[in-house]
């Protein structure tokens, strides 16, 4: 399978080409509740992930909730 | 019990999960103060290291969960932080707090005043960490603020009650649960606070960073409760001079 490579939190990560966001979650093994994406600044609807699928040089934001006060 | 928005509680006291040494202490700790309401934040994956769930714990506890903005500057950053949480947590429930300056993290009242507005529009049940500013209190409550949270004490400094004089004067005038947040160090602050008639307290480091924290959590929950009954009993008066609780019968003196 060829890959491509995208920018995750302006980090630089190889994933296999027609990755959905949903794939990428699983690829790092995250969790699936309390992950979010956001793509320009607009934030990605959980129903969404199955079907955006990123492409070379995509820029993405991942976040995660963490312990906090 | 206490209402906020559409949930009630059977605990008025809230617990952050920050601080803790591990995400099982943390998870014991909140499930030994009884508190149903959790606070959390959010912040951007760093996909080179390994990640820690904390999040199944303490839905494992069946706590509510509680985001907040920290991390925000200002009203647009916390705008954005608050959708993201929304997404990440399928909460609409937010702690909106915006302290621009990191050495005091006081809040900015102009930004969480315009924030809470647009995201009350937005459908979020907004709570609103803030000084203890009475004005500032009441134009929350009048934007659809669900509750207001103004502080005791700078974040993380344990200083206990320090806004006691204004603390008093938002509780009398508000007509939205207050939860005093930040600052509360010891159980004896939480019971001050809940004695002044305080809805409900939201500890953190206190617990976090106690040395033996399930013990201290222990400790606030009694602590809240007690001071929940004595604010519901009615605090006998204060006066500048002794009244005595004996009967002054002079009888050593015949």
């Amino acid at each position: 399978m060829s890959h491509i490579t995208i920018s995750i939190n302006e980090q630089p990560e190889q994933v296999a080409q027609s990755s959905s966001l949903s794939d990428i979650i699983q690829a790092l093994s995250l969790p699936d509740l309390g992950c979010v994406f956001a793509i320009n600044n607009a934030v990605v609807p959980r129903s969404q992930w199955q079907q955006t699928i990123v492409h070379e040089g995509d820029s993405i934001s991942l976040f995660q909730a963490i312990a906090g006060g | 019990m206490l209402t906020i928005a559409d949930k009630t509680f059977q605990s008025r006291l809230f617990t952050g999960t920050g601080k803790f040494a591990n995400k099982y202490l943390m998870a014991s700790a909140i499930e030994a103060s009884g508190s149903q309401l959790a606070t959390m934040a959010l912040k951007r994956v760093d996909i080179r290291s390994e990640q820690d769930d904390i999040l199944q714990p303490i839905i494992d506890a069946g706590v509510n969960l509680l985001p907040n903005t920290s991390g925000a500057k200002n009203a647009k950053d916390a705008i954005f932080a608050a959708h993201l949480a929304r997404e990440a947590l399928g909460t609409n429930w937010l702690k909106l707090e915006i302290h621009p300056d990191p050495k005091y993290l006081m809040p900015d009242p102009i930004e969480t005043l315009n924030a809470a507005e647009q995201l009350v529009k937005d459908g979020f049940v907004v709570l609103p960490y803030c000084h203890a500013d009475p004005v500032l209190c009441k134009r929350l409550e009048e934007v659809g603020c669900a509750a207001v949270m103004p502080l005791g004490a700078p974040i993380g400094s344990n200083k206990g009650i320090a806004s006691a004089d204004f603390l008093e004067i938002i509780i009398d005038q508000a007509n939205v649960p207050v939860i005093v947040d930040a600052g509360i160090g010891a159980p004896s602050h939480a019971a001050r606070a809940m004695e002044m008639g305080a809805d409900a307290v939201l500890v953190n480091t206190a617990i976090a960073a106690s040395q033996q924290p399930v013990e201290m959590a222990i400790a606030f929950k009694l602590a809240v409760e007690a001071g929940r009954m004595a604010y519901l009993a009615g605090l006998a008066g204060k006066v500048s001079h002794a009244v005595a609780s004996s009967p002054l019968t002079s009888f050593l003196d015949e």
